[in-house]
């Protein structure tokens, strides 16, 4: 990993070779001079209005690919600020409770599984999580540290979820969702805030932030947090789960515009996250678990820096370029690893034609992780560095003026670990009226196998055996030979208002998997065992690719309005996950696998003002039973009254699973934390801006 | 193997081929800005002229209810302007003297907080630029009060504003809120539906 690398030199040819692809191909979208309007009338007052609005407004414009979400052919639920501050949420993995159709389960203080339909679990490997276009997936471990990833909720613009595949735009691991979280441009955050609050289980909560202007097109802000969340307790007891943990994050964004048609985006923030990491780890000596062993401090760095550039050559073409950076830090007893993500994007859009919208891009990801061994699990090579290159093509035509639209699009990648991809999708969209809309579409996407599912040898668990010397220890080796797990989705869908306040929003999905990841018994063989430094009978568990599976399933969200300050939200989801052994005998991962995500999910959220000064929130969460059982249904509440103490000051309360002492939502994976039941909260936070 | 960040391996100054990245991006967006058609100040105000007169015109394509009476003539129509952008500079000077419906139009500019207090007695109609910033109460309290908005976004939010008004393909659009205007008691001219996206 140094000069003689030959990854830099490939950044280079594959960057110059984007680029020039980019740019010869947007110069043949430069406006139409016939687009462009005379001199405006002196008195524009005195003009119609229909007139106006067919001025341009300027040569260039903003061309980004937007969309209503009327006009998008798959199933969309957008977050807003508001749905976000009114949430009482005080961190981002909590908010996704608000997303029908989102299966977020909370497996300690600090650690969560989220995921959408179905797989769901600690690492689950086919969501794809970004915050401003950056991924925050870990390609390591095939999952998002959650707990890493702490934000200014306030600052969050809006948060887009679309669940089923995305893979013909974002790429790799897009295989049941999406997850876009979107922060406010900094002139939307001009000012000082400052937050304090404290409670309970949210022990105690900083927050605060200064946006400023640099001129007239510029801004900035800035901003620091801190938070320290106390423990729960393990479940059947009164013992402590000692999940606690403090987290820290900072840093600034910075945007403008230096020009009509140029907008520039710097953002960089740091964060720093502690807890107690206690694994159940095996033992060769009974009761062959020992969680003390490997019991101890823990920290997690992370940094994530964002640069983009948009430019817009004319009003039918827009050019985006970023470069994004993504470091993380992991350091526990039993394992110590980092690793750093370069990614460069170069995205353009025209419209060659009036019935043609085009997006083509073009896009490189360099990956090293180094893993520091530990008596438990072993990574060979430590030091690993992959490269990812990828384009895409995606037109949208318009067959019918804008009643039927058909969207065909794939991206291409090659990855150094399982070769080239194909991710074709068909989208179409048909607005049978203007409160009326239909879709379907047919996708596919892939999940590439974790660094560790090819290059670690994990024991999982230890046992005596009869007659034999030497104690059994089943472990679990990675393999090179490993393909991406594959999906193809089927999916029809509608939206539409049916009266002035009412709407409902309703999914339905049919998805095939192929080679899920698995494990395939192999023959025992003696060999050293590292968690003893003796003899054992090794039991290998070799990654493999040997399970199929089929879900279906739906969701069905629907709005009430019954006056101006009150609004209703009932969402159901239903999902059911059908796994097929192949010639797999790996009837635990099959079980763990279908049983791993609730079948239904019922949710009832009320936003209610009680005057100009008062709020008053609540969400009702019903979760289906998981692990055949082991995890039984809950049905829990929060709520939040707010008060508007001043223009500058409010104050809320907000009370966190009302309903029950405490209740257990999920398990960890193999190391995970032990099973934890998530208790009761309350807390209080007060708001000053000036 | 030691163990280093690679952060490190790519820092710029140690590796001229990794500062290619970077330096290629840059150039990149150069050559863009210079090929595309040449900008200046007087397209932004352009922009801005259009807007302020579209906003201006949705006023007369609507009919307030009769107990929306906040100001003290009825011959007059207070038309409130928040923030102090070049947006509602332009809005500003095109409506102030004017006449809708008969009535004069009276601009009163919401520059400050304190000013904000006048709302709910004052304004007849709210002007919100998108570029307010986010720590004024201004935009919140007109939202309690109930008063019409006219809001210049980004992008559509039907987030309280009774009209949206956008730039979307290089002209200016007019999103209408049906569902608030009926909370407001405001009558919206068919006309004026015609030319607008309609959240009914």
């Amino acid at each position: 990993m140094t000069l003689n690398n030959p990854a830099p030199t490939r950044i280079c040819s594959i960057l110059c070779a984007a680029l020039c692809c980019v740019l010869i191909c947007s110069s043949s979208a430069i406006g139409d001079p016939d687009l462009r309007n005379s001199e405006l009338p002196g008195d524009l007052s005195t003009v119609d209005l229909k007139s106006l609005l067919n001025f341009d407004l300027v040569v260039t414009s903003p061309a980004k690919k937007e969309q209503r979400i009327s006009d998008s052919a798959s199933a969309i639920y957008v977050l807003t600020s508001e749905d976000i501050r009114r949430s009482g949420a005080t961190h981002i993995a909590e908010v996704l409770r608000l997303v029908p159709g989102v299966d977020v389960a909370r497996i300690s203080s600090n650690k969560w599984a989220i995921s959408i339909r179905g797989f769901n679990q600690l690492f689950a490997n086919k969501l794809l999580v970004l915050i401003d276009g950056v991924s925050l997936f870990s390609p390591t471990t095939n999952g998002v540290y959650w707990e890493s990833n702490e934000l200014d909720l306030d600052d969050i613009d809006q948060i887009e979820v679309i669940r089923g595949p995305g893979a013909a735009l974002w790429g790799s691991n897009a295989v049941n969702g999406i997850i876009n979280i979107i922060t406010k441009n900094s002139k939307k955050t001009l000012g000082a805030k400052v937050s304090v609050g404290g409670g309970t289980h949210e022990r105690a909560l900083f927050k605060a932030r200064y946006g400023g202007a640099i001129g007239e097109d510029s801004f900035y802000r800035v901003y620091g947090l801190g938070s320290k969340r106390e423990e729960n307790r393990l479940l059947d007891s009164s013992e402590n789960a000692d999940d606690e943990w403090e987290s820290y994050a900072g840093g600034f964004r910075f945007d403008s515009e230096p020009s009509l048609s140029d907008r520039l985006n710097l953002s960089f923030d740091r964060g720093y996250q502690s807890d107690i990491f206690a694994p159940n780890t095996p033992s060769t000596e009974p009761p062959f678990i020992d969680p003390a062993r490997f019991r101890g401090d823990s920290s997690y760095h992370n940094t994530r820096a964002l640069a983009k550039w948009t430019h817009n050559i004319s009003e039918l073409s827009s050019v985006d370029t970023s470069l994004s950076y993504l470091q993380k830090k992991r350091a526990t007893r039993l394992a110590t690893f980092e690793y750093d993500i370069w990614d460069f994007e170069a995205q353009n859009r025209i419209q060659p034609w009036s019935k043609h919208d085009i997006v083509y891009g073009l896009s490189y990801r360099y990956f090293a992780n180094e893993t520091m061994d530990s008596a438990a699990q072993e990574v060979t090579p430590s030091y690993r560095q992959t490269n990812l290159f990828s384009g895409f093509l995606q037109d949208e035509v318009s067959i019918i003026s804008d009643e039927l639209k058909l969207t065909l699009g794939a991206k291409f990648e090659h990855n150094d670990q399982t070769g080239l991809e194909a991710l074709p999708n068909g989208r179409i969209l048909w607005n049978a009226s203007q409160n009326l809309t239909f879709w379907g579409a047919i996708s596919k996407a892939v999940a590439p196998p974790a660094i560790f599912f090819e290059d670690s040898r994990i024991p999982l668990a230890a046992f005596p055996i009869e007659g034999s010397p030497f104690p059994g220890i089943a472990t679990a080796i990675g393999s090179r030979d490993l393909e991406s797990e594959s999906l193809i989705a089927y999916e029809i869908g509608g939206r539409g208002n049916i009266t002035d306040n009412f709407s409902i929003d309703l999914a339905l999905f049919y998805n095939h998997y192929d080679n899920v990841f698995s494990s395939k018994q192999g023959e025992p063989f003696v060999d050293l065992s590292r968690l003893s430094d003796a003899p054992a009978l090794i039991v290998p568990l070799y990654i493999a690719n040997e399970l199929g599976a089929d879900s279906y399933g739906g969701e069905i969200t629907s709005e009430f309005i019954p006056s101006d300050n009150w609004r209703l939200i009932l969402a159901y989801g239903f999902m059911k996950l059908d796994v097929d052994l192949n010639q797999s005998g790996d009837i635990s991962t099959s079980d763990a696998i279908e049983t791993g995500s609730p079948q239904h999910q019922l949710s009832l959220r009320s936003l209610y003002s009680l005057s100009e000064s008062i709020e008053f929130d609540g969400d009702l969460r019903f979760v289906d039973s998981l692990s055949n059982g082991e995890i039984p249904s809950y049905l829990e509440l929060n709520l939040r009254v707010n008060f508007e103490l001043s223009d500058q000051l409010d104050l809320s309360i907000i009370g966190q699973n009302l309903l029950e002492d405490s209740h257990l939502e999920a398990v960890g994976d193999v190391f995970g934390p032990p099973k934890t039941e998530i208790e009761r909260g309350v807390y209080a936070e007060m708001r000053y801006i000036f | 193997m030691s163990r280093r960040s690679v952060l490190t391996a790519i820092d710029l100054d140690r590796s001229p081929y990794n500062g290619l990245l970077i330096i290629l991006m840059i150039a990149i967006n150069l050559i863009f800005a210079h090929t595309g058609v040449a900008q200046d100040l007087s397209a932004r105000a352009r922009s801005d002229k259009i807007m302020a007169a579209v906003i201006f015109q949705i006023t007369k394509f609507i009919t307030l209810p009769p107990s929306q009476s906040r100001t003290s003539s009825s011959n007059e129509l207070t038309f409130c302007v928040m923030g102090e952008t070049k947006l509602s500079a332009d809005v500003t000077k095109l409506a102030s003297n004017k006449e809708v419906g008969g009535r004069r139009v009276k601009v009163l500019s919401l520059e400050s907080d304190k000013l904000c207090s006048k709302l709910s007695n004052s304004c007849n109609i709210v002007f919100v630029d998108q570029t307010l910033p986010e720590n004024s109460s201004c935009l919140e309290r007109s939202l309690k009060i109930r008063v019409p908005l006219i809001c210049r976004v980004d992008r559509v939010a039907w987030n309280g504003c009774m009209a949206e008004v956008f730039a979307e393909k290089n002209r200016a659009r007019i999103a209408i809120d049906l569902k608030r205007t009926k909370q407001l008691g405001i009558e919206v001219s068919s006309d004026l539906l015609g030319l607008a996206i309609v959240n009914r």
